[in-house]
């Protein structure tokens, strides 16, 4: 089999990625949400990629993998991916996790990511409120996460939150960073636990926190949440947009505290992982197969994490509906330590529309059955998807 | 003062930067040469830059810093650093190495790479003497050159049973290759870098660009076999052009097993991100390329950072165009007394010094070049000369 075109569409908010091959099976792949921009990176693998055969997908990737790095670079080829496995699934009449060692759960966990409506304001109330309403959504969910501190607006709507100067550039990343007000700190954890109270025990609380603390605050923080049972602190120092990890910080971090700390969604292949894992630098990763180079890739890395007794919690806020159906399948292949993989679904909500192949409802009870339809097992179906295709992209499905 | 717009042209495949402001100064700068597909990466960053200003560089940088990664994804970033300097420079009417903390010394030292194409030879023996006779001719006196071989050329191809792993006959990018090299493969290596070093003779400086590809043992067992050869150093075995991770570890290894010294860093961005190859020793040079790895200012850093390590620094630079050429003498003038050379950018065609102002043709006399003393980077575009050289999507370039 040979690849004889790839196609790139922005539908919605998300690049999709389309693999033809001479054998007329296609792959598709899905990009994160809020990057249209990187539609002329994916299409500039076209070339690369003509002629080679999708069903030997690492030899394929082999081609291509010296051209990612850290988030939002490493999307292109990690979207490539995921459209090979689908190829590869489609060819051989088997689901993708039957490719990557076989499926060891029949149902996947999933924590919410991206069902949220936006928080009328950001005090203790406004959280706990917020926290109430996710408890009550249909999906069950048994664990869900909340962007707080520097991972909210709370950094500049709280009157002198940090003693850093606000940054203007709404670019996402390190960029309002320095050491925590007292009241500011104190802000952060009334709102915590007003969240815990919300929840109770019964659902785990995840929280989306950086970067931007320095690391003295971000120890004090951590060991003063400890009683609250958390399921793991994000980003902390290092995260989101963030060029490089400082696994060393993190090693200080993490050694400090009984509250597990996570990082990693932006970081390209397992390399950049090698410090924070095998320095015992974090106690959660968190990988994003759209980012950090495929399902084969974070695979391998969730058995890495495991030798070394570190948890997987796979990123995947905004991967969409096809990004979605490539987490169940890898999800289904992790070791124990995969802990559960945060929930995408579908934005605009049109996108439940023009595919076929998922179960309804998605989730019960926090979690996602395994489907066996071929390949990923979601598709795009083009009489109904295409009235969603920019102008330019009007040849995508042809 | 403040931005008022950031335009990038692609000019003879090499994207020019432009940022002008309200006060009538515009900065110049330049992406490596082989990268027109950046251009809608740098445009990209426009939005984020508009109405800064751009005298305080780094409160500008520190904005779009994020949007960078390693080679290729580290060039628009850097390149913007550049042109915010020349701005910064023309601005106070001073040369961009007194922003950089002044000068420490009026010449600049820069080796030649001399790729084998360009004198139409092989990977033989005899090929290697012709190559070395040739550097040694070169006009510009130089007094350093570096030798691609190895998994960083066609030998790799040449020569029959190289190495145990598969040829990669239509692989897309360059640098394809990783595998144990063969005892027949490794013996003519060796042959071939010794004929170079020995018609070089000892007063020339012979540095190798030999990866990425080797296992590390086959790279120690390489290094070892050359140590009296007194090499300058060898080049990325381990991981380097285009790898988007650096394996310092593995590295380390290497370094600390031979007397050669172990040189890496051309596609790395940022300072974060060599911090365990310099504190952990697992080289003795860095060449970070100041296109790549953030600008300017971040590569003065790391050279400081290595100087305190006991590690040189080569900057690497070989596709930086005339205004990269520009702005590696300003950051070399300023580094300190761990500074080798730079490489030099010898990858421009001579219709660059008709279309700028800033140089009298080819700077570099024995193997030194001086320091120039214009305002910013030292080069400018003149817009009435280069115009022809637009393509039509750049037509308003220079509007």
């Amino acid at each position: 089999m040979k690849i004889i075109d790839l196609k790139c569409a922005v539908i919605g908010k998300n690049p999709i990625v389309r693999i033809l091959t001479d054998e007329g099976i296609s792959g598709y792949g899905e990009v994160e949400q809020y990057k249209p921009y990187l539609k002329p990176f994916v299409l500039q693998f076209r070339e690369p990629l003509l002629g080679a055969d999708p069903t030997d997908v690492e030899r394929t990737m082999l081609r291509i993998r010296q051209r990612g790095a850290f988030k939002p670079y490493g999307s292109a080829v990690s979207a490539i991916e995921m459209a090979l496995w689908d190829v590869a699934g489609k060819a051989a009449g088997v689901p993708v996790y039957k490719l990557l060692g076989g499926k060891v759960r029949d149902r996947v966990r999933v924590y919410n990511g991206s069902l949220r409506v936006p928080m009328p304001g950001h005090a203790p109330q406004d959280y706990f409120n917020e926290m109430k309403r996710m408890a009550a959504l249909p999906q069950g969910f048994t664990i869900v996460k909340q962007g707080i501190s520097f991972h909210s607006p709370m950094k500049r709507e709280f009157p002198n939150y940090f003693y850093g100067e606000v940054e203007t550039s709404s670019l996402h990343g390190w960029l309002d960073r320095g050491p925590m007000t007292e009241r500011g700190m104190n802000y952060t954890l009334e709102c915590v636990a007003a969240m815990k109270e919300a929840l109770g025990d019964g659902i785990g609380l995840a929280l989306d926190c950086g970067p931007g603390w320095v690391l003295p605050d971000a120890i004090r923080f951590a060991r003063a949440v400890e009683k609250h049972h958390l399921m793991w602190l994000e980003d902390m120092l290092t995260g989101d947009y963030v060029p490089f990890v400082n696994a060393d910080v993190y090693r200080d971090l993490t050694q400090s505290t009984l509250t597990p700390i996570h990082t990693g969604e932006q970081i390209y292949l397992r390399q950049n992982f090698k410090d924070l894992i095998e320095r015992q630098a974090v106690r959660v990763v968190g990988p994003d197969p759209c980012d950090v180079g495929g399902i084969a890739e974070l695979k391998w890395i969730a058995e890495y994490a495991d030798l070394h007794g570190i948890l997987m919690a796979p990123h995947g806020t905004g991967n969409g509906v096809l990004g979605m159906a490539a987490l169940v399948q890898v999800c289904a292949t992790l070791p124990h330590n995969f802990i559960a993989f945060e929930y995408p679904g579908g934005d605009p909500a049109w996108w439940y529309d023009i595919v076929d192949g998922l179960p309804n409802p998605i989730v019960r009870d926090g979690m996602i059955e395994v489907w066996d339809r071929p390949g990923m097992g979601v598709d795009l179906v083009p009489e109904l998807a295409r009235r969603y295709l920019q102008e330019e992209d009007i040849g995508f499905f042809d | 003062m403040k931005i008022t717009n950031l335009k990038c042209a692609v000019i003879a495949n090499s994207p020019v930067i432009r940022i002008t402001t309200d006060a009538g100064i515009t900065g110049w700068s330049q992406i490596e040469t082989p990268k027109p597909y950046l251009q809608p990466i740098v445009l990209q960053l426009r939005d984020w830059l508009v109405g800064q200003d751009p005298r305080d560089v780094e409160r500008v940088v520190r904005r779009i810093r994020v949007r960078g990664g390693f080679k290729p994804f580290g060039s628009a970033v850097s390149a913007i650093e550049h042109a915010l300097w020349d701005i910064a420079g023309k601005a106070a009417g001073i040369p961009v190495y007194r922003l950089l903390g002044g000068k420490v010394r009026d010449q600049v030292r820069t080796y030649r790479t001399l790729y084998h194409q360009e004198l139409g030879v092989g990977h033989s023996p005899s090929d290697y003497v012709k190559w070395a006779q040739y550097a040694k001719a070169l006009p510009e006196g130089f007094t350093m050159f570096k030798l691609p071989t190895s998994f960083h050329s066609s030998m790799v191809r040449d020569f029959p049973g190289y190495f145990y792993g598969e040829v990669q006959k239509d692989a897309p990018f360059p640098y394809p290759h990783k595998g144990l090299i063969s005892e027949d493969g490794f013996e003519h290596l060796v042959e071939c870098v010794s004929a170079a070093k020995q018609e070089l003779g000892s007063g020339y400086g012979l540095a190798v660009d030999a990866g990425p590809g080797y296992l590390p043992h086959d790279a120690l067992r390489f290094a070892r076999a050359v140590e009296h050869l007194h090499l300058l150093w060898i080049e990325d075995m381990i991981t380097g052009d285009y790898s988007p991770y650096v394996n310092h570890d593995v590295y380390r290894d290497v370094t600390h097993g031979t007397t050669t010294p172990i040189h890496t860093g051309e596609q790395i961005y940022l300072r974060q991100n060599y911090k365990h190859l310099i504190e952990s020793h697992a080289v003795n040079v860095i060449g970070p390329d100041p296109c790549d790895v953030g600008g300017l200012a971040e590569l003065k850093w790391i050279a400081e950072h290595a100087d305190l390590h006991g590690i040189a620094i080569a900057p690497h630079g070989t596709a930086n165009g005339i205004f990269g050429l520009a702005a590696l003498i300003q950051v070399c003038a300023t580094l300190p007394d761990n500074l080798i050379a730079f490489e030099y950018p010898a990858r421009f065609e001579p219709f660059w010094y008709d279309i700028t102002e800033g140089f009298d043709g080819v700077p570099v006399k024995n193997g030194l070049i001086d320091v120039p003393d214009r305002p910013g980077l030292g080069v400018d575009l003149l817009p009435e000369k280069a115009r022809k050289y637009l393509a039509e999507g750049d037509a308003d370039f220079f509007d």
